[in-house]
Order: C-alpha cells, then structure tokens, then sequence
C-alpha cells in the first residue's frame, strides 16, 4: 500500500517537474503543493478544479468583452488582471506572462493585438489543462490510499 | 470575529480579496505559518468587521473588488483609527499603480503571488513592533 502510495506521488512529482521544466509551471505551484501538508490533505485536489473553473470563466468574460463594439478596454484591463492574480498565485506561469501581453495591448487599445494575446492565453490554457487533470486524479488516488 | 482583548497569543489576519482562489490559497499559507485567519470578499466587509469591534494584527488588502476596492477599504479603515497593519497585495505590478495603492494608507504593497518569504517577512516586522 505504502508503495503504491510512493509510486502515486513520484508519478505526480514527475508530471509537476516536467511542466516546470517547460515553463508551465513555477516554483509558486510548489509552495500550491506544499500546503497540502498541513491540515488540508484535500487542498491541491480541491484548489486546482477552482482554479480551471475560475480561469474558463474569466476567459469566457474576456471574450465577450473582445467582441462587443466598441471594446470596452477598462473592463478588458480589469479582467486580464484578474486573471494574472489568479494563474501567478497558482504558480502558471505562462499563463501569467501572457496576460501581460493581453495587457499591453488592452493599453495600447490595439484590439488586433488583444485577440491575438488572448488566443495565447487560452493556448497555454488548454496545454496546461490536461496535465492539471491528470495531477488532480492522482492527487485523488494519493487521498484514497491515506484514507 | 477577533475581538480586541482576544487570549490568542497567535497573529491575526484578515484576507481581503475578491478572487476565491487566491482567498484559498493565501488562508492556507497563513495558517501553516501559525497565524489565525479571517476571509472576505471586499473591501466594505472589512470596514463592517472593524465597525463591529473585531480587529487584527494585519490585512492582506486586494486592490480591485467589487463593492468597495482595497484603497477606499484602506482609507476608511485608517479614517476610523485602524492602526494594524494593512498589506497591499495586487497583480498590478507598474511602480505608479503601487503607489498609487500605497497612497492610500497602507504599511507596504506587494505584487502577487504572495510567497512563504513575504509572509515570513511580515510575521517578522510584526512581533519586533509588537
């Protein structure tokens, strides 16, 4: 059990060390990691689905705020740092690096630019996605074996 | 609600941000370093606490929330007398928008994510003024 268990978490620490290798993920996803430790074994299997959930939302507003006419660019702002508050705390890294660029645009009032900041955040998104899925059903099995 | 007077000996915190994620996140930081915890989700609920006779060591103020944003939450608390510490802590990472931020009345901002080291660096400066 004990051994399974190892396996589990080496297998986890695998997929965590090859997204750091590739940028996707930072040192903060390690401290995400770490907390788990103290009195909330649930914390990582728990914070990871908020975090997805949290990000589709605002990338779905993002959207929306892109399409209108004309674009509100206060609100475009506004959401983008939102959105890098959220995915730095989690330790995404480039998730976070391309809201700045969405930002940069937003500030320049380049809608050109915005869309196709925005298309590289849900790019790095969706790359980050099934790795973060694949973490959390481990995650999920590691519990089940403490249990 | 943390009343003045309180017999807990550990720091008291009032995580204040609109985001659940980074409320999460930074409510567990902070309680694997030994401090004792609150959580809300804007600036008005903070005042209201404060209103009500709770108090704390420190507030970890988010800068845009909704209601009422973490400068006007930080002048209000500082026009009332709050003399705790409030800590700034925002994705906004321009030098002019943490000024900004910190004309407000705060102690010190920081750019998130909120690490073990910053907090580490807190709980410090906050026993040496206590």
């Amino acid at each position: 059990m004990a051994a399974n268990r190892q396996a589990l978490n080496e297998q986890l620490q695998k997929i965590v060390d090859s997204l750091k290798e590739q940028g996707m993920l930072d040192k903060q996803f390690g401290l995400v990691h770490s907390l788990k430790e103290s009195n909330s074994p649930f914390f990582l299997a728990e914070i990871i689905p908020m975090f997805c959930q949290n990000v589709q939302t605002i990338l779905r507003d993002l959207t929306q705020t892109l399409d209108k006419e004309p674009v509100n660019y206060y609100d475009l702002e506004e959401y983008c740092i939102k959105l890098k508050g959220c995915t730095s705390s989690i330790g995404a890294r480039r998730m976070a690096l391309a809201c700045v660029t969405l930002r940069q645009a937003s500030e320049n009032k380049n809608k050109d630019g915005c869309i196709l900041a925005l298309n590289g955040i849900k790019h790095e998104y969706y790359n980050l996605q099934s790795s973060l899925d694949s973490i959390v059903q481990l995650e999920r099995r590691i519990l089940c074996h403490n249990a | 609600m943390r009343g003045k007077g309180s017999s807990s000996s550990k720091i008291s915190t009032l995580i204040v941000d609109d985001d659940p994620i980074i409320r999460r996140i930074h409510k567990v930081l902070l309680t694997k370093v030994g401090l004792e915890t609150q959580v809300v989700e804007n600036g008005k609920k903070a005042v209201d606490l404060y209103h009500s006779g709770a108090s704390f060591d420190l507030i970890l103020m988010d800068l845009e929330m909704a209601i009422m944003d973490g400068p006007k939450a930080t002048k209000e608390l500082r026009a009332m007398g709050v003399q705790s510490m409030i800590v700034g802590v925002t994705a906004r990472d321009l030098e002019v928008e943490k000024q900004m931020f910190m004309a407000s009345g705060l102690n010190d901002c920081y750019v998130k994510p909120l690490t073990t080291d910053t907090v580490t660096a807190l709980v410090k400066k906050l026993k040496k003024d206590n």
